[in-house]
């Protein structure tokens, strides 16, 4: 990596199934008082000779918002007022991404990021992901994420021989870890057996084998090494940034294959010098859209072997390497935030700020985001700690 | 109305008033019938006017099942999109549309700068804080800026447009300052009279559900 690139404050709001009492501009307000008492900024442009953030980036879904350039609505509560704002549609952490290239690229010295999503806004989420697709081909055929996740699966389940029972006991474990995380909604704690006899929603995806609907907001703020030394105590470096975008269009691509997410996690180890990423973090964060992404994504990362994701859920792998000790997405977050609060997981982890379920002395971490169908993007950033 | 200034060599020119000609436009009024009635003159090419009139066809929203004419090669997908959403207001905006149905305007107040926001937000964006404090501002007030919209945009579920033309304005309500002004709609019936700096009062809707459409429009004080 180029320059060092610090996180210098990281803020979420509970995830819960509805925030009926709140406006995504008053999720996102919370977010920004919660950073500011953590460090001292400011967002005075208008003053001459005033210092502090000085580009914000937003991430939000216009779907989901109801309306277009929805990031206009809300440059107040962003402290985007007078300055600079740039909205991530893609995956929320991209927001990581784009606030690391601003910096290095020795444009801005100060970022704040900002992601909010309402999922409970629209009547189905379902509906929601269904327009991402075209309306001549793949909209009428009946396509959105979950029955696309579905292909998937499916032709996992055909590679690696991952069993139902499998899938089960990742959403058993996801439930427990969740209920160490106060920032996740109450969903509760349930059996192999509950989760196998839950209803199919697409083969071989079950109803507990989905993240659930969810309202919330998550933020940081990002600086430069000489910034974050001065404004925080504890900076969590970026120390490497991958992502790959593969095919819009299923029929193009190996749906097991994990070929983007590979490509990703190349790209980020390349840049952090990371070797062997078996041994490489202390804390693991995945965007576990549905419980079979859990064990491929981590085949896709290279801390599992090709196609024995279910023998490393047999064997405890999750538990051993702390993968989603948050609970992971599993446990909740709004689609296109996963990636974002898994990165913000990584950075209370490594700031030794995660209650219950810190792990013991974590250094480094990393963590991981995808959106499109059937885990079209994946994006990667690893980080560390002095 | 007088236009001074354009193509110096036209190939044809109407004359007409103004009130015919924005009937003209929105298909209210057709223009050969004007023409006859000698409501619309013409001077030049009288064959390009008519060509013109497709111009001013009343945009009709899509409807009804595909339509692809023979010999036709590219096909136009029709399709409407609808996915049910709604929106919690939270506490401020919450607060502006709950007082509404007293027939009160509140705005809120910037504890640093002093700035009114109408309609009220969770925080004042120039000083980065939140607007924590109420204000009761008007009913009545002035107008500071008037425009009048002669089309409607379409309602993509109904295919209704709203009538037009209708009146969008500002009006500075008594205990507000500066740019501290409400948007709003005036009485259509207004429409000739109103000026800046004229007086305006709220006309309220009998049932009033806490909404922006509680009130019905602003009209002059007479």
């Amino acid at each position: 990596m180029a320059k060092k690139v610090g996180i210098c404050a990281v803020a979420q709001t509970t995830f819960e199934r509805s925030k009926d009492d709140i406006r995504f501009q008053g999720m996102a307000l919370d977010v920004l008082e919660a950073l500011r008492e953590q460090v001292d900024v400011t967002f005075s442009r208008h003053v001459k000779g005033a210092t502090g953030v000085d580009m914000t980036i937003s991430v939000s879904d216009d779907i989901f918002d109801a309306r277009t350039i929805s990031d206009n609505g809300m440059t107040d509560v962003c402290g985007a007022h007078f300055g600079c704002e740039e909205k991530v549609a893609q995956e929320g952490i991209q927001a990581l991404y784009y606030g690391l290239a601003a910096i290095q690229s020795g444009h801005n010295d100060m970022v704040f990021l900002i992601g909010h999503c309402k999922e409970s806004q629209a009547q189905s989420r379902n509906m929601v992901t269904h327009v991402a697709f075209d309306p001549f081909f793949t909209r009428p055929v009946g396509l959105d994420f979950c029955a696309s996740a579905g292909f998937q699966a499916q032709a996992y389940a055909a590679k690696s021989g991952i069993t139902d029972e499998q899938l089960a006991k990742i959403v058993v474990r996801t439930r427990e870890n969740a209920s160490k995380n106060p920032y996740t909604q109450d969903i509760g704690k349930v059996s192999v057996e509950d989760v196998m006899a839950s209803e199919m929603l697409a083969d071989p995806i079950r109803e507990l084998h989905a993240y659930p609907v969810s309202d919330g907001a998550v933020g940081m703020i990002l600086a430069t090494e000489d910034v974050a030394k001065k404004i925080c105590d504890k900076p969590i470096w970026i120390t490497g940034v991958g992502n790959c975008m593969d095919s819009f269009f299923l029929g193009d691509r190996d749906l097991t294959s994990n070929f983007s997410l590979i490509k990703a996690a190349e790209r980020a180890y390349k840049r952090a010098g990371i070797s062997d990423p078996k041994s490489a973090f202390d804390v693991i964060e995945l965007s576990d859209q549905y419980a079979y992404q859990l064990p491929m994504w981590a085949e896709g990362i290279g801390i599992c072997e090709e196609g024995k994701g279910g023998k490393w859920v047999d064997a405890n792998g999750p538990e051993k390497q702390n993968v989603n000790t948050s609970g992971g997405m599993l446990a909740g977050n709004p689609l296109i935030l996963g990636g974002f609060v898994r990165a913000a997981e990584a950075a209370f982890q490594l700031r030794g700020e995660a209650g219950d379920r810190q792990v013991d002395n974590a250094k480094t971490a990393i963590a991981h985001g995808v959106m499109g169908p059937a885990g079209q993007f994946h994006s990667i950033i690893t980080m560390a700690r002095d | 109305m007088k236009v001074k200034e354009g193509i110096h060599d036209p190939n044809v020119t109407t004359t007409c008033s103004a009130k015919d000609w924005i009937a003209i436009t929105l298909g209210k009024l057709d223009g050969m019938t004007a023409f006859t009635a000698g409501k619309l003159k013409v001077e030049g090419d009288l064959g390009l006017l008519t060509k013109a009139t497709q111009f001013f066809k009343k945009y009709t929203p899509p409807a009804g099942d595909d339509q692809v004419e023979e010999g036709e090669e590219l096909i136009v997908k029709k399709q409407i999109l609808s996915i049910p959403q709604r929106f919690a207001t939270g506490p401020v905006m919450g607060k502006f549309l709950n007082s509404f149905k007293e027939k009160k305007i509140m705005a809120n107040k910037c504890p640093e700068c002093g700035r009114l926001q109408l309609p009220p937000r969770e925080i004042c964006a120039e000083c980065v804080v939140r607007a924590t404090d109420w204000v009761e501002v008007g009913p009545e007030g002035v107008i500071t800026i008037m425009d009048v919209t002669y089309y409607a945009s379409p309602d993509p579920l109904t295919g209704e447009s709203r009538e037009t033309p209708y009146i969008s304005a500002h009006f500075l309500l008594d205990g507000c300052k500066g740019h501290e002004t409400l948007w709003h709609e005036l009485n259509p019936e207004d429409r000739d009279r109103a000026k800046k700096g004229d007086r305006v009062k709220p006309v309220w809707n009998e049932n009033r559900i806490g909404a922006v459409t509680d009130i019905k429009y602003f009209e002059l004080i007479d």
